[in-house]
């Protein structure tokens, strides 16, 4: 059975004087056990998506349509007690820039434990601690170092701690907002490995959101490409970064920097940018192209028109009725 | 080993080391970190000198000292040939408009209260150098520089109602606003995705040429480093244990360290005819007993069991610009 069911999903947030829409027709699902990759430009609504799944959407922020249906349920109409149920128990989330919520006065192995007693009262402190240290041991934090406090740890350790925290009730889904950024390259190799062991160990599914393309190109099988606020473009992993069909998504690889020399024609992003973010009330944009501004393979048609999905196989669609010639240049 | 007889910026045998505090009536016991041991280099005008580093290697903390918002514990910095652990004062308010830091993480870095005109134009009204039209124009002008257009549609933001990208790109802009001579600029662009930090270096190597602003880029990617950098230097828990020109860093690495960055890029970030170095052990090996040893010894799986053991390895210069603290390099 599908796990997670997103169709047309669109989310908006109040300003002072206006509505963005900061999340425009999405649709995607997720299979158990199975890794969904969003990557995309800053601003382009990945996070607000994740938060969504959850039900943890800011204050200002309101789900203007579109369904989450999570084990066939409709997320959004769960009673509360429903809702906590699910939240962290079976979906869990590792937040962007999550290590700075630690709290500094508490040794970091009980806030953990801490996180599991919540869920699990009549499990004993100790049992508690326990789990922790294992779960400790295979993100990779030393034993000695275990209670020290949020500030004795640097970005790298706590956010070790972050991970172990998301995975210590065993959830179905795991939604991982950027875990790795703060990360140097080798603990985020590392990191990467003790999260695709997990996700065997526990079956976990997992939503990867990053907006480092080397980095989902590691980990997901499936990668949905965002832009403004849409999708568009998604496809297994070797169809996005073998035969990537987007403009925004072939720049997007190709400004990808590589130890080699970087002698080659680097995209220019264009400087005149206009705001990523249409306004609402104008319900014609709706299916206007987001990437216009941007686009180096722009033609009048594009302007004009609304962009319909164009199919390229069972799994791979693209946003963009433009599409020119052999993708696998 | 200098490069030039006047570098901008000039380390000597810096330190720094944390002491727990005892505070929290706790009885337990950790002990100081030594976050950088005897660091020595220097960057010159117009140059963009990288640090890369793993977590906790201290290049945050190196960044710090230089901008003056901590104090060493030991070594000198120079900057122009002025010692900075100094000055006070005035001159200090003068240091402060020269010398400016992205901080590596825009979620601690930006007053939550202050929108983000407020924030970019904040180091203006500091530093009484404008008026507030002027302030306007030239927070309009930065702010479109890193990116934000039309920018006076994110005037009146809060830091909470932007993404962490778009922080960042905030934290750039009000860190350049106010025309510095040398920025650390820590992890900037962590958060963006290639097109958008590719924009950001192109933003960076303009300053650079325009206005000969030196930079200390701080990353943990050889990648990014390989093309943003002059030259590299390349740090381990405190200890700068390979610095030489980029190119040189990552087509001849010498340390074993500068190796295992290498191979930690995600695949999609390799250069084919590179090869893989394997220089990183699975699991460490335990200290040796002795108080003399190689920093990465424990990691290392090509240490010697003997000397690399028993004796700190310093800095061998394997030709004019590039050099290595390993037994085995050269
Ligand atoms: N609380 C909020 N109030 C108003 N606007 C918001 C709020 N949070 C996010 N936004 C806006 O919604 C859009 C989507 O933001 P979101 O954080 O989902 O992006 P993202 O893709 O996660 O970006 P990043 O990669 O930079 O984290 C952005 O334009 C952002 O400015
Ligand atoms: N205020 C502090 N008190 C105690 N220890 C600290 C403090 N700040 C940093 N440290 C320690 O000093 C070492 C260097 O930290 P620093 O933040 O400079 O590393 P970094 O190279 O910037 O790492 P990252 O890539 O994770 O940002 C780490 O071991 C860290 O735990
Ligand atoms: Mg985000
Ligand atoms: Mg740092």
């Amino acid at each position: 059975m599908t796990l997670l069911d997103v169709s047309n999903l669109s989310i908006g947030y109040r300003l002072r004087d206006r509505l963005i829409k900061a999340v425009d027709s999405v649709s995607f699902s997720l299979e158990p056990g199975k890794t969904l990759g969003f990557v995309g430009e800053s601003g382009s609504g990945k996070t607000t998506i994740g938060m969504s799944l959850l039900r943890l959407l800011p204050e200002n922020a309101s789900v203007l349509s579109g369904s989450i249906r999570f084990e066939g349920r409709d997320v959004y109409s769960l009673s509360d007690e429903s809702l906590r149920a699910i939240r962290w128990k079976k979906i869990a989330m590792i937040f962007q820039a999550a290590m700075n919520a630690l709290n500094p006065v508490q040794r970091i192995n009980e806030q953990v434990a801490e996180a599991l007693l919540i869920h699990h009262p009549k499990m004993s402190k100790r049992d508690a601690l326990a789990r922790t240290a294992q779960l400790f041991e295979s993100v990779g934090i030393p034993e000695n170092r275990h209670a020290d406090y949020p500030h004795q740890y640097s970005g790298g350790m706590k956010q070790r701690a972050i991970i172990a925290m998301a995975l210590i009730c065993q959830p179905l889904l795991l939604i991982a907002d950027e875990p790795t950024t703060a990360l140097d390259v080798i603990v985020q190799g590392q990191i990467l490995k003790v999260i695709r062991a997990i996700q065997q160990e526990m079956a976990i599914a997992m939503i990867f959101i990053s907006h480092d393309i080397s980095v989902v190109a590691d980990v997901c099988h499936d990668i949905a490409v965002m832009y403004g606020g849409r999708i568009i473009e998604a496809g297994q992993r070797s169809e996005i970064l073998e035969t990537p069909a987007h403009p925004y998504t072939r720049m997007l690889l190709a400004s990808n920097l590589t130890l080699s020399d970087h002698s080659f024609d680097m995209p220019t992003v264009h400087q005149s940018r206009k705001a990523n973010i249409r306004h609402l009330g104008s319900t014609k944009e709706n299916d206007m192209c987001p990437f216009v501004c941007h686009c180096r393979q722009i033609t009048d048609h594009c302007q004009a028109t609304p962009q319909k999905w164009m199919v390229l196989s069972s799994s791979h669609r693209v946003f963009c009725n433009n599409i020119a010639g052999d993708l696998t240049k | 080993m200098n490069r030039s007889a006047h570098p901008v910026v000039r380390i000597d045998r810096l330190s720094k080391i944390y002491r727990p505090k005892r505070t929290l009536g706790s009885s337990h016991s950790s002990h100081p970190v030594i976050a950088l041991n005897q660091v020595s280099l220097d960057i010159e005008r117009g140059e963009i000198f990288g640090l890369v580093g793993g977590s906790g290697s201290g290049k945050t903390t190196l960044g710090r000292l230089l901008v003056k918002l901590e104090k060493s514990d030991g070594g000198k910095i120079y900057l122009s040939e002025n010692d900075t652990t100094r000055i006070r004062g005035q001159a200090l308010k003068a240091f402060r408009a020269k010398v400016q830091m992205i901080f590596q993480d825009p979620y601690q870095s930006l007053n939550p209260q202050l929108t983000i005109f407020d924030t970019v134009s904040e180091p203006l009204i500091i530093h009484k150098t404008s008026s507030r039209s002027t302030r306007i124009k030239k927070v309009r002008k930065v702010l479109t520089t890193v990116g934000f257009s039309p920018a006076e549609d994110y005037f009146s933001r809060y830091p909470h109602e932007l993404s962490g990208g778009q922080r960042q790109r905030v934290a750039i802009a009000r860190a350049i606003v106010l025309n510095p001579e040398f920025i650390v600029a820590d992890e900037p662009t962590s958060m963006l995705d290639a097109t958008n930090s590719f924009q950001i270096f192109n933003i960076l190597s303009d300053l650079r040429k325009k206005q000969r602003v030196t930079f200390l880029f701080i990353t943990h990617s050889l990648a990014a480093a390989n093309f943003l950098c002059d030259r590299i230097g390349v740090i381990y828990h405190g200890n700068l244990v390979e610095k030489g020109p980029a190119r040189q860093i990552i087509r001849h690495p010498a340390h074993p360290y500068t190796k295992a960055l290498l191979d930690a890029l995600p695949s999609y970030c390799q250069d084919p005819a590179c090869t893989f170095h394997n220089t990183l052990l699975e699991s460490p090996r335990d200290l040796p007993g002795s108080s003399h040893y190689c920093p990465f010894f424990t990691l290392c799986r090509e240490a010697d069991p003997y000397q690399c053991a028993s004796e700190t390895p310093n800095m061998i210069h394997l030709s004019a610009t590039h050099s290595a603290a390993c037994f085995k390099a050269g």
